[in-house]
């Protein structure tokens, strides 16, 4: 019980104090007086012994090094600046309350005024929330904000969206009421079909979402898609990879009208997927329809500025109750510092510099992998850090069988598409030199002649002549 | 002295971050689809350093001070957990990566959920949900999924709030669809059980209730309220903000509650980030288990860990993969630390404490209701505002002392101020800040201005939007 303040002596001054002889008075009410027994929980333990148990623990998990990880499919190993880790360690960012009382929370509340900023610069939006709890909740928040204002019910998703995200959508669309109807990607170009969009698009619909770039990897072509939503009264979602922006056209410049996404790669460890960061920004139109809170610029009577909560008052549940724009109350503040000062401590350059290493390097291993017999880039359209291949057997079982070489090769897409059994989504990074990749590929010819051995000829059917 | 924001800090050049040179043949991204400029901040390490360090000082948390903030539980965070959630074999594993290779992930996320069970009684959970609100979200949509899926879903349209529910409660129902309608407090601080009577009915799917409430008042009828209920066939919701209280005393299930929400970021002390990253845990009665979110982590009988990702009765995700697994990892540490006599003892301290804080306090700030309180209490300063000072003047003057004010209930409380010590503070703390009240209680009689116009010493004193008839300013950007 090491975090108890009150000892046995203490506890006695205070029960006197108060007139009592046992605490179980307090407890009288309870049934059973507040004697109950638990039968799973352990006993206490002290710090040297709970740290070797962890330790343990944390053995029992399998972590592959970064250069041999080429998985990411929404999750990402990337590199982390001290400074990001810094930041994130202090108690003073960790440990505060919350933001109502902007007086003794300037710290938090000017370095959320910097995310705000620097996320309106990557997606090109007037305004974002200090954040969201991960990217899917608040794509599903976007969604609700699009019937907000435009009054439609129905939501079209491409789907070459992220299938978790579109799962959290129809969640939250269930309680609304909300139709969401998917629309088939091109099965050629991996690419969202403007066509059917085009085709879905009626005075029903009120938002569209899309996500850039999209779950193959592949880069949307935004600018004409918003132009047909915008002439369909509907509002346009941007579900969008923050490292890609860095090189890309931003969202708000090809007519987005809300964007959201996931931001864990700036700055935050994977950490199985959580703590996440969800980002939503949007025009300035829409600033009070934004769920979560927003910091704004502020001074005090002698004339210094300062940041608070804007219109805490207007915008709080405990006000507003059922007519709150939304439930969301605690959500990722630390994260949210956390990708600012990642953001600050690699600059500009350094940013820029991650994403090209993710599209060059990625374009390298894409031509390393389809030259291998039997494999292909499997869409036509142009990628950026991460790429689908097409390779000749199951990809569950090639990437099984990376697995067990020590490579995290990617992810196999056939669990999400019955279409796509044989393809592999999968990225290089600032984490994968030339050399790990070379190395990787090496990896992927062996085990696609595995394949071809007696052992694996159920695996890499009819390729038994080709030489590899 | 006023912080420069990172945009006026930036210096063209300035930022030296080395990164690899790009070392593969160069592709190229059609011109059409790249962006003209990036334009972020340009500073150097040492500023960034330093200017981060400048704001974490403006700060006040719990490793500075008692934190009285009311139904927040904001206790003290063990420094060791920061330091578990980050080993490598926690914070470097991704979620997709094969299950056989994350025994230790989903044996921390069995574990923990099988310990909240025991804990509530409730024998089914998901650990999915991001925080306290989200696992409202959540519960809610399941029952909707459950009366619909026994054929009543039509009928049962309402969602029963108290007056004293945080905000969360009625928003929750509202994103889950349904109507709310809230139900009154009786002059003892509990629920009116005459009105709950009559709101009841066919219609109604789910009554949400706070135990202890939000102004530290145990609901002793809570049996005869889940009877009542139950007699309409609605289920009771309990939002867990307020388990410290209670933790390893009841089984909230022994009130007759049907589900309910603990937010692991109060309880079981990780920390609060500032508002966030939270966990919410959501714990279920058994036959709602078919509806909880995918996956469901589930032990085979070889005593593998896996996830159940066929459940075609569930609502689906609320979110992205398993939740927040390094919040619950630190939910899961502070758990193994205090041990099951730890909690039970964390809940006896928290109430003891607070009942002491109460008593030192109840002379100078009369109490509200007249019973002893649960973890928190709720005094007024009502009387003070004969000298025009109000408890939200009292709070402010507080951090001139150094601390976090007491929440103010938005309604329902004259001048109320809800004080949660938590079990983590010594009895000279609790002194200090009794003293410190009972000091700015003679500050209103003999010097009001100094208390109507605090803060004094903080880094700035009230504020007040920059431009607050034209567009507001909520971001910067380099000067071109």
């Amino acid at each position: 019980m090491p975090y108890l303040a009150s000892t046995n002596k203490d506890r006695a001054v205070m029960l006197a104090a108060v007139g009592r002889s046992s605490v179980d008075e307090f407890f009288a009410s309870l049934p059973n007086h507040g004697h109950m027994q638990t039968s799973t929980i352990p006993e206490p333990v002290g710090e040297f012994e709970l740290v070797a148990a962890m330790a343990n623990l944390a053995a029992t998990n399998r972590v592959v090094l970064r250069d041999r990880s080429f998985l990411g499919a929404g999750a990402y190993r990337r590199f982390v600046p001290a400074i990001a880790r810094y930041v994130a360690s202090r108690p003073e960012f960790y440990a505060p309350y919350a933001l109502s009382h902007s007086e003794v929370h300037q710290g938090t509340l000017q370095a959320l005024y910097e995310y705000q900023s620097l996320l309106g610069v990557l997606t090109g939006m007037q305004c974002v929330n200090a954040s969201l709890y991960d990217g899917a909740s608040a794509c599903a928040e976007a969604v609700l904000l699009a019937k907000r204002v435009t009054g439609r019910a129905d939501a079209i998703v491409s789907g070459a969206l992220h299938p978790e995200v579109q799962e959290v959508i129809r969640t939250y669309a269930y309680g609304q009421g909300l139709q969401v109807r998917q629309v088939p990607w091109s099965p050629a170009t991996g690419a969202m079909s403007a066509e059917e969009i085009a085709r879905q698009l009626d005075p029903r619909v009120g938002a569209v979402v899309v996500q850039y770039p999209n779950v193959f990897g592949v880069i949307e072509d935004l600018l004409p898609l918003a132009e047909q939503v915008h002439a369909a009264g509907a509002l346009l979602v941007v579900y969008a990879d923050l490292v890609a922006l860095a090189l890309l056209k931003s969202p708000g410049d090809s007519g987005a009208d809300i964007v959201v996404g996931e931001a864990q790669s700036l700055g935050l460890t994977v950490s199985c997927g959580g703590p996440s960061l969800g980002f939503f920004a949007t025009r300035m139109d829409y600033l009070d329809e934004m769920p979560g809170v927003i910091v704004e610029a502020c001074q005090d009577g002698e004339g210094r500025r300062g940041f608070a909560v804007r219109d805490y008052g207007a915008r709080d549940r405990s006000l507003l109750r059922e007519r709150a724009v939304s439930n969301v109350g605690t959500t990722s503040t630390l994260p949210a510092i956390t990708t600012a000062a990642y953001l600050a401590a690699l600059g500009p350059r350094g940013f820029r510099r991650v994403a090209e290493l993710s599209f060059h390097r990625t374009h390298y291993l894409a031509e390393r992998l389809s030259a291998l017999a039997g494999c292909r880039v499997r869409f036509s359209a142009p990628f950026l850090g991460e790429v689908t291949l097409e390779l000749p057997c199951r990809a569950a079982w090639f990437a099984d069988g990376l697995r067990r070489r020590g490579f995290l090769a990617g992810l196999p897409l056939g669990g999400w598409y019955s279409g796509l059994d044989n393809c592999l989504l999968l990225g290089a990074s600032e984490c994968t030199a030339r050399e790990a990749l070379d190395h990787f590929a090496e990896a992927c010819l062996a085990q696609l002649a595995e394949g071809r051995t007696s052992r694996g000829t159920a695996e890499v059917a009819g390729l038994g002549s080709v030489s590899l | 002295m006023t912080e420069p924001h990172l945009f006026e800090l930036s210096h063209v050049g300035r930022c030296r971050a080395e990164l690899p040179d790009v070392d593969v043949p160069l592709a190229e991204i059609p011109a059409a689809l790249t962006r003209p400029d990036l334009r972020l901040p340009d500073v150097s390490e040492v500023e960034v350093v330093r200017h981060y360090t400048r704001l974490a000082r403006l700060n006040i948390s719990n490793v500075n001070s008692l934190q009285s903030s009311g139904s927040c539980t904001v206790k003290y965070n063990p420094i060791v957990n920061e330091e578990v959630a980050g080993l490598p074999g926690f914070a470097e594993v991704h979620p997709y990566q094969s299950t056989e290779d994350l025994q230790g992930v989903l044996r921390v996320l069995h574990d923990l959920g099988n310990w909240l069970s025991d804990l509530t009684g409730l024998p089914a959970v998901t650990l999915q949900p991001s925080a306290g609100a989200q696992a409202q979200l959540a519960g809610l949509l399941m029952v909707r999924r459950y009366f619909e899926h026994r054929g009543d879903a039509a009928q049962r349209d309402t969602v029963l709030v108290t007056t004293t529910a945080h905000g969360s409660n009625p928003a929750s129902a509202a994103m889950a669809g349904y109507h709310v309608v809230t139900i009154p407090q009786g002059r003892d601080g509990t629920l009116d059980l005459t009105a709950l009577r009559a709101a009841l009915s066919r219609r109604v799917a789910v009554f949400m209730m706070t135990n202890p409430n939000t102004h530290g008042v145990f609901e002793d009828r809570a049996v005869d309220v889940a009877d009542l209920v139950h007699r309409e066939k609605a289920m009771l919701f309990l939002d867990g903000a307020n388990l410290n209280a209670i933790v390893g005393k009841v089984r909230v299930a022994d009130l007759g509650v049907d589900l309910a929400q603990l937010n692991l970021h109060k309880t079981f002390s990780t920390p609060h980030g500032g508002n966030g990253p939270g966990a919410g845990a959501l714990l279920v009665r058994s036959d709602l288990e078919p509806y909880l979110p995918t996956p469901v982590v589930s032990q085979r009988e070889d005593g593998m860990y896996t996830l159940d990702r066929v459940r075609p009765l569930s609502i689906g995700r609320v979110r992205s993969f398993y939740g927040q697994f390094g919040i619950l990892l630190r939910a899961y540490t502070y758990i193994r630390a205090q041990g099951a006599s730890g909690l039970r003892q964390q809940a006896e301290d928290a109430v003891l404490h607070a009942n002491y804080l109460f008593r030192r306090l109840r002379d100078v700030y009369p109490s509200v209701y007249e019973r002893d309180c649960m973890h928190e209490f709720l005094v007024t300063a009502k009387h003070l505002k004969t000298y025009g000072v109000t408890a939200r003047d009292i709070g402010r003057r507080l951090m001139d002392y150094g601390y976090h004010p007491p929440n103010v209930p938005p309604r329902l409380v004259e001048e109320g101020l809800l004080i949660e010590p938590t079990e983590t503070e010594s009895v000279e703390s609790l002194d200090a800040f009794a003293d410190a009240l009972v000091a700015i209680a003679r500050e209103a009689e003999t010097n009001p201005d100094l208390v109507r116009s605090a803060p004094h010493t903080t880094p700035v004193r009230r504020l007040m939007p920059t431009r607050p008839n034209g567009v507001p300013d909520v971001a910067a950007r380099l000067a071109p």
